[in-house]
């Protein structure tokens, strides 16, 4: 943590310019699309993480706060394939905001038609957010691709 | 109705584990409620802040976020937003979907593959341990 901080310090504008246009991507296809910027986000932490070093180690400046295995107590479990996910729902949940009010501003959005969905939204997160923390890693691999796969795609194929 | 809401629940609970965002909510709405395009994009980003805020409560207190991170990601994508909601509301956006759609099956094609060869390498060390 010490390490990522001073990191942080020294080259932040190289540090910070890969989430920034990590983040302008994932924005633009949010705002656009209505959905999927959170994949590029997962996409591109999870690259990182593989590139830095996989699961145990990951020595990027972009896992801050991750233990880096040369300090007393480092050694705990690693729990970053879920840590992404959960990342990229927390960067992604004010750029929807701002996605949306810009629908609204324009008209386009019907709050009629959302409102019985309000619900099953907040009950779903939660129960998503117990299911995030006890499901497999290699199901949650394999469901996140089958849900990129069929979405994608009807999208491909319009 | 009945249906809309157990659908909505299912694809809730897979947005709250953050892997369900890829648009499932715009399926739905397209391919079975006839919604239109950009009325199902609305739609969809409403229910993606409940089901992310809803579910942050419960990760917030699990996972480890990297903070910095995240906020830079967050930073860009307002700015991305800007310009790409603009875009929605000006332009058909068939060929972006198009395009995206490509993109989201190659990247899960190679996550499975990816997934798939992890998994066999790990057996493979096991065997030379035992």
């Amino acid at each position: 943590m010490h390490k990522a901080r001073f990191y942080y310090r020294i080259v932040p504008l190289r540090v910070s310019l890969l989430p920034l246009l990590t983040g302008i991507l994932a924005g633009l296809i949010n705002g656009l699309l209505g959905a999927g910027g959170g994949v590029i986000v997962i996409l591109v932490l999870g690259a990182l993480v593989r590139i830095s070093g996989g699961e145990s180690v990951p020595r990027s400046a972009l896992c801050e706060g991750y233990p880096t295995g040369d300090r007393p107590g480092a050694a705990q479990k690693s729990d970053i394939g879920r840590d992404i996910p959960a990342a990229s729902l927390m960067a992604m949940l004010p750029v929807s905001v701002l996605s949306a009010a810009q629908y609204a501003a324009a008209g386009r959005l019907e709050l009629a038609s959302f409102a019985p969905l309000l619900l099953p939204a907040v009950i779903g997160g939660v129960l998503g957010g117990i299911a995030l923390d006890r499901v497999r890693l290699p199901l949650l691999e394999r469901l996140f691709a089958l849900i990129l796969v069929i979405s994608g795609g009807r999208m491909l194929l319009g | 109705m009945v249906l809309d809401m157990i659908a909505a629940l299912i694809i809730a609970l897979l947005s709250g584990m953050g892997i369900g965002s890829g648009g499932l909510l715009v399926l739905y709405l397209t391919a079975i409620r006839d919604a239109p395009q950009l009325h199902a994009q609305g739609i969809n980003l409403l229910f993606f802040i409940f089901a992310s805020a809803a579910s942050l409560c419960i990760h917030l207190t699990k996972r480890k976020i990297p903070l910095l991170t995240v906020l830079l990601i967050a930073l860009g994508g307002l700015l991305g937003s800007l310009l790409g909601a603009r875009l929605a509301l000006a332009l058909p956006g068939e060929l972006v979907s198009r395009l995206f759609g490509a993109f989201l099956v190659l990247a899960g094609v190679m996550t499975l593959v990816r997934s798939r060869r992890a998994r066999r390498k790990k057996i493979h060390s096991a065997d030379i341990i035992e």
